[in-house]
């Protein structure tokens, strides 16, 4: 099955290192440090995807985020990565599959945040990704 | 606004998003795929987007983002940050050296409580 679930502790520090290394502002909401909205994208990090060998080169084709609340420091999310599309294209430098993910967190059962992520690998090597 | 992208800023993002894909990093990596240099985090460029953003408008957060990545950039380059109010739903457009497009897309913000 292409879906993992996955607990991430969001803490200050995390929050801090992140907004550092993006140059972003330090926001808070009633005393809480607020993650900047692309942060879930390094959740990647905390998955083991058995689906995909994240170390073959693949291209970020396209990134999207959407939030019912900002993500604030001291929240446990529940998250959930799929792989919920596979589509297959020819371009000019061979055969190019776009792999769409969705990460979904909840905090107390309440959506946050979804994410949709478009990966694409270039070429034919089916060998690289497992289990599709 | 124009910012250049350093190795040093890509360095940093890449130990704490642990994205280290030799592509980013490596000058050979580079080469062998054939770029002179390595190639920035589409996601750093976006992250730098969005902080960019909100340093000029600290009264908001961004309750959607969208972006595509059309080619990519190279480090030691210098991009150019646009950011056009459509009706409430900000058009995000980076662009080269060239005036090539980089990456764009859409985000949306609401006013934050304090």
């Amino acid at each position: 099955m292409n879906r993992i679930q996955h607990q991430v502790h969001i803490t200050a520090e995390w929050i801090s290192q992140y907004a550092d290394s993006i140059e972003a502002p330090v926001q808070s909401i009633h005393g809480n440090l607020i993650a900047p909205a692309t942060m879930p994208v390094i959740f990647w990090q905390t998955f083991d995807i058995p689906w995909m060998n994240m170390d073959a080169p693949l291209i970020h084709g396209s990134q999207r985020f959407s939030y019912e609340a900002p993500i604030t420091a001291g929240m446990i999310l529940d998250c959930e990565l799929s792989l919920t599309n596979i589509e297959r294209k020819a371009g000019k430098q061979g055969i190019l599959t776009f792999f769409t993910h969705t990460l979904v967190c909840r905090c107390d059962g309440e959506l946050i945040v979804t994410a949709d992520t478009v990966l694409i690998r270039v070429g034919d090597d089916h060998e690289k990704t497992h289990n599709l | 606004m124009k910012k250049r992208i350093t190795c040093e800023a890509i360095l940093l993002y890449a130990a704490v998003s642990k994205d280290m894909a030799d592509i980013h990093l490596d000058t050979e990596a580079a080469a062998m795929a054939g770029f002179k240099r390595p190639i920035v985090h589409g996601m750093y460029i976006m992250g730098l987007a969005q902080s960019l953003y909100l340093r000029e408008h600290p009264a908001q957060w961004i309750t959607t983002y969208d972006m595509k990545f059309h080619k990519p950039l190279l480090v030691d380059s210098v991009v150019s940050f646009d950011f056009v109010d459509r009706d409430g739903h900000i058009q995000v457009t980076v662009t080269d050296e060239n005036g090539e497009v980089i990456t764009s897309g859409i985000l949306s913000v609401k006013e934050r409580q304090r």
